[in-house]
């Protein structure tokens, strides 16, 4: 599912070598759950943007599912993620403006195939908030909103589903529900996750742990 | 949920900014539209006056000023010719009708204009082609040949010489004919001005603009006749027949009056006439113009000098209200760019979920675009009402009924200002398309 092949990315303002990440081989197999560990700076964050193929290597491969994202324009690639790929960020990042369901439906909205009627009321009432639909963002409590990023991630159906730090704001209890929802969702779908993570009791939920330093 | 719909959610989010912004495009494009369309509108009704007839004959001098007080009822007469002008026109082969005009009095600010019946007949509004006789609200019209008026010239002219020494004298308490002659067609401006309607008797005033000159008493005129509306200054004319001009005291010629010139008050004001197209027209308009003691003029031709004389005072006008547009539409992007800091994260998660950079640059052109737009739509809304508003004063002083239907123009400006609002939008749209996701999507910003 996942092949990273010769990787290199460095940013050109990095105080030292600029290097962040550089390795040469590294696989996940469909439906696979792996947790990325590693110290700031390790480049946890920065191996999730290039599986969604918001940043490029500088260079290497690139491949989720057989499609090399190295070799794909840069529109190419964003309808690529909006197909394939879910997101799940620390903050969660719901848009203000938008009710609860039409955040959900934003996760589809670029995909191909939109709109899917019914979806993410379903995937609403999946993650127990579909008495909530019309509420906006800010009315929700963070664990709530936790579960609606993670409603959106599933929106388009991904193959691969990312999550950087997704039980960071959340309280333990919350965490662990999350948690808990994302494995089997994922489990359930084939769907393979890759989470960045600094705890290592989320890390011990998934299947394997990497550390990115490990994979230098 | 399609882009438009988030266009228009991001709009709803900052209503107030949305709907200043969009008020400041609006009043631009109603002063731009109102200008504009009113313009077009007196031009257009300028023009349906000037195809009242093919031409207008009357004393040397301006034709504009010609054109103005015949025709429009505006400013003072330059002089009179020669009657016998009149009848040569009258029999000159290609003349399809003419209509002699004799102006001087009024009644309560409206002018009387003396004619002969065959107006009511010939003149087409819209041109010779355009089935649009003149209507008759109420009554009809007055009966008064171009064959009576001969014979009443030649009673007169007979009076003049027999009077050598005194003014030609008319009796009208004993002359039952010349009393028959007073009678009226009013205009639909007039009879709602002054409420004359059939049956009414007035009493004309000497002098045009209805004050100074005092009353012709023994003239009092009964209305026979109401127009309907034409959109025209025959709206604000009080037409009797040309005769009972001629025999209203202080009219009649004297013995010491200079025959033949400007000033010979046996002359007429203007003759109206209608030719066949080409060749005659031509030739009747040079040999008129040949002559010492008139001119001929093509009204429609003045009333283009006049608008090309004006169209500079216009051009600025316009120009000074596109600059308010312009400026408006500044406004539209100085407030959206104001907002790109504060929204770098939301393209960015936009662009996570997949949306191309020109998703969000169509999505923020969009904006403005839609601002633009709205704005637009109730900026004509706006020049709707500021043209009703003042079309009733444009109609009095011009005779001229401006009515404004939105249209091709219309449709066309608003386009423009939805491209322009589009392109202002450029600017921030551009500096969205630029974020980079991966940066703003840190949890650290």
């Amino acid at each position: 599912m996942i092949h990273l092949q010769n990787i290199h990315k460095s940013y050109p303002s990095d105080a030292d070598s600029g290097l962040v990440l550089g390795f040469e081989d590294w696989r996940v197999a469909r439906g696979g759950q792996v947790a990325l560990i590693g110290e700031s700076g390790s480049g946890k964050t920065t191996l999730l943007n290039l599986l969604s193929g918001l940043v490029q290597p500088d260079s290497g491969i690139v491949s989720i599912d057989g499609t090399d994202l190295a070799q794909l324009s840069e529109a190419q690639r964003d309808r690529f993620r909006a197909d394939h790929i879910g997101y799940v960020f620390q903050s969660f990042h719901l848009l203000d403006g938008y009710s609860v369901k039409e955040n959900v439906e934003l996760g589809a909205v670029f995909a191909k195939g939109h709109p899917q009627p019914g979806r993410a009321v379903e995937l609403l009432e999946a993650v127990g908030l579909g008495h909530r639909l019309q509420h906006m963002p800010r009315q929700l409590s963070v664990g709530q909103q936790a579960r609606v990023a993670f409603a959106r991630a599933l929106m388009n159906r991904p193959k691969l589903l990312l999550a950087d730090e997704p039980t960071g704001a959340l309280d333990y209890e919350n965490g662990k529900q999350v948690l808990a929802m994302l494995l089997q969702t994922a489990r359930e779908s084939n769907i393979t996750v890759v989470c960045a993570t600094h705890d290592m009791e989320v890390a011990a939920a998934f299947e394997s742990t990497v550390r990115v330093e490990d994979l230098q | 949920m399609r882009l438009h719909t988030m266009v228009l959610r991001n709009l709803k989010r900052r209503q107030l900014a949305s709907i200043l912004t969009g008020l400041s495009v609006s009043l631009g494009v109603g002063l731009f539209a109102t200008v504009g369309a009113l313009r077009e509108a007196s031009e257009q009704g300028f023009n349906r006056s000037a195809s009242i007839c093919d031409m207008l004959v009357g004393a040397k001098g301006s034709g504009l000023q010609l054109t103005l007080n015949a025709l429009y009822h505006m400013g003072q007469s330059q002089g009179n010719v020669p009657y016998a002008v009149y009848e040569e026109i009258a029999a000159t082969p290609g003349v399809l009708w003419s209509v002699p005009l004799a102006v001087g009095d009024s009644f309560r600010g409206q002018r009387i204009v003396g004619v002969t019946s065959n107006l009511f007949s010939d003149v087409h509004l819209g041109g010779a082609n355009l089935a649009e006789p003149l209507a008759f609200a109420d009554g009809g019209p007055f009966a008064y040949s171009r064959a009576e008026f001969a014979e009443l010239k030649s009673e007169l002219g007979q009076a003049a010489a027999e009077h050598s020494s005194e003014a030609a004298h008319v009796d009208h308490d004993h002359n039952a004919h010349l009393k028959s002659m007073f009678k009226a067609v009013v205009g639909a401006d007039v009879a709602r001005n002054t409420g004359l309607m059939v049956g009414s008797k007035f009493t004309p005033a000497h002098g045009v603009e209805g004050v100074g000159g005092g009353g012709h008493q023994e003239a009092e005129t009964e209305v026979v006749g109401v127009l309907e509306p034409t959109g025209t200054p025959l709206d604000r004319a009080i037409l009797i027949p040309i005769g009972a001009y001629y025999v209203i005291a202080g009219h009649e010629a004297t013995a010491d009056m200079v025959a033949g010139g400007t000033r010979d008050p046996r002359g007429l004001s203007a003759v109206m006439l209608s030719t066949k197209a080409g060749f005659y027209r031509t030739r009747i308009f040079r040999s008129l113009n040949d002559r010492l003691d008139a001119q001929a003029v093509y009204p429609s031709q003045e009333v283009r000098k006049l608008f090309s004389i004006i169209g500079q005072g216009d051009m600025v006008l316009r120009l000074i209200t596109a600059l308010i547009v312009v400026v408006a539409l500044v406004g539209v992007m100085v407030a959206i760019y104001n907002t790109m800091g504060a929204r770098r994260r939301e393209f960015a998660i936009l662009r996570a979920l997949g949306a191309r950079r020109s998703t969000i640059l169509g999505l923020v052109t969009g904006e403005s675009a839609v601002i633009a737009l709205l704005g637009g739509v109730v900026g004509l809304g706006l020049a709707g009402v500021l043209i009703y508003a003042v079309t009733d004063q444009v109609h009095a002083a011009t005779g001229v009924r401006v009515t404004v239907v939105p249209g091709a123009a219309e449709l066309q400006l608003l386009a423009a200002v939805t491209l322009a609002g589009a392109v202002a939008g450029l600017i921030p749209a551009l500096s969205a398309y630029r974020t980079e996701a991966a940066y703003y999507l840190s949890s650290n910003i």
